[in-house]
């Protein structure tokens, strides 16, 4: 049975369990990824990563350190339901719990089969192979198919259409494949062609890596077109948060990029019957004087015209050569900043400990306690503090890192 | 006389007639002032429009006077016409 695109996910949520902490989806976790652990039980020791198997865990955080005692197995939650759980030695308490995960394929190819789209994917399978994309991330939201798809795709730059050969590809398409059709200037009717300066853009800033964690995309690559010394720098975000590395933002942002870093021509038209059979996404090509598209087009939508016997056609192509795309700046997150503290027995001191989440010292960072400072630490990266014993607001700053704002109680 | 002159970012001023203009306001708040300019289609002049210079600097003269001064928005083709969108 064919499930209609504008039904939503089958995503549970963990009201399917007697006792949950909070409302949440449970999530699908796709390729590698980082991910909130949902609350199982009372112990606060046993969490579910994922609503299916998993096929690894490779690591598990509390407030962005690693920790070691922990496992991971699957099994069946109270409803039968195939699940993925994380079990700890002890409860974190108040810190913030993570895990890296190994998930589904994150082939685009296998995650558009998760959601229900089609088996017959095994073009598009190997086209993402050869492009060597491969995403990460998981499905924490409700939404509908449709949207799950247009989010899959959108990631690797693409298009899809249940009209068009192996239902989904890379936009544009491969310069192997097929013309359709020609279409000189006496092969088309009421013709239009339509460009806009708010289609141009020459600049394009990519967030990608997200961490469902920390709920942000972890890292930035920014690609710049040689052809803003024609049309200005015209600036556009793409958010790419299931790509994980800078070589597949890159890949997919330049493509993007060449394609619209210049003049679109947007086209409709009309022709004969014969071209009831062009798929969307397939090439075409126009030729003719009044023709500013002098070769290959990509169709972007068509009427059949059953009945009137007018195929329509909106098509689109660049205007121009293809712009040079160069790697104008790459930028990451930095690290959270984590701190470690002990108490002093028998005073009203606190003797902080700084580090990074990699654990390393922070010498010489500096301390404020309720909003009065800074103290800096030392060269080994402690600093003794007097508070009255409470609840005391502690923000840490360190060269190269983000400030850091946390509750200590002594 | 009805003139429209572009001057892309890099390259020199091209000038062309044009047929008539439209939908020229100046909104009090808002949006920018904005016209649409139509041209015959031209052959000397037709690749100039094939890949426009969106984003340059263009002006509509009216007997000399300038209507307005802003970037080339936006460009449709037909057969026979060019419509030239002007955002100032």
């Amino acid at each position: 049975m064919i499930a209609p695109l504008s039904d939503p996910l089958p995503l549970r949520a963990t009201t399917v369990w007697p006792d949950y902490e909070t409302e949440a989806v449970i999530p699908w976790v796709f390729g590698r990824a980082r991910v909130t652990p949902l609350r199982y039980d009372v112990s606060g020791r046993r969490y579910v990563l994922a609503d299916h198997a998993l096929a690894g865990v490779d690591g598990v955080t509390l407030d962005d350190l690693q920790i070691a005692g922990w496992g991971f197995n699957n099994g069946a939650d109270s409803t039968g339901h195939a699940c993925a759980f994380l079990e700890l030695a002890e409860p974190p308490g108040t810190k913030k719990l993570a895990a890296t995960v190994r998930g589904l394929s994150g082939n685009p190819a296998d995650i558009l089969a998760a959601l229900g789209v089609r088996d017959d994917l095994q073009e598009f399978r190997l086209a993402m192979n050869q492009a060597g994309l491969t995403l990460g991330g998981a499905l924490t939201q409700t939404m509908t198919r449709r949207a799950a798809i247009q989010f899959v795709i959108d990631q690797i730059g693409g298009c899809w259409s249940a009209g068009m050969p192996g239902y989904a590809a890379l936009f544009p398409p491969s310069a192997a494949d097929p013309t359709w059709a020609t279409f000189g200037a006496l092969d088309r009717g009421d013709v239009s062609f339509e460009c806009a300066l708010g289609d141009v853009v020459t600049r394009l800033v990519i967030p990608f890596d997200f961490d469902d964690s920390a709920g942000k995309n972890q890292q930035t690559v920014t690609l710049l077109a040689a052809s803003a010394s024609d049309y200005g720098e015209r600036s556009f975000t793409l958010i790419l948060p299931w790509v994980k590395t800078a070589r597949e933002a890159a890949a997919v942002g330049q493509r993007w990029l060449e394609w619209r870093a210049r003049p679109l021509w947007m086209l409709t038209f009309s022709a004969g019957p014969d071209a009831r059979t062009i798929p969307p996404g397939g090439w075409i090509v126009l030729s003719g004087a009044d023709s500013p598209i002098q070769g290959r087009a990509v169709v972007m939508d068509i009427d059949p015209g059953i009945g009137s016997g007018v195929v329509k056609i909106a098509a689109q192509a660049p205007a121009g050569a293809m712009p040079v795309i160069t790697i104008a700046g790459t930028g990451q997150v930095l690290p959270a900043l984590v701190t470690a503290y002990q108490l002093q027995q028998g005073v009203d001191t606190l003797t902080l400990t700084l580090t990074d989440a990699a654990g390393s010292l922070l010498p010489f960072a500096q301390v404020w306690i309720d909003d009065v400072g800074p103290q800096t630490a030392d060269g080994s990266a402690t600093l003794t503090l007097s508070a009255p014993p409470g609840r005391h607001t502690l923000r840490v700053e360190a060269p190269g890192k983000n400030p850091f704002t946390t509750e200590i109680e002594f | 006389m009805l003139m429209l002159t572009v001057t892309p970012l890099s390259g020199e001023t091209h000038r062309y007639s044009a047929r008539s203009v439209s939908g020229f306001h100046r909104p009090l708040n808002g949006e920018a002032a904005s016209l649409t300019v139509t041209l015959d289609r031209d052959p000397d002049t037709d690749a100039d429009w094939f890949a426009p210079a969106l984003g340059a600097e263009a002006t509509v003269y009216l007997d000399g006077d300038a209507l307005i001064n802003g970037v080339l928005a936006r460009v449709q083709l037909d057969r026979t016409t060019i419509t030239v969108g002007i955002e100032g």
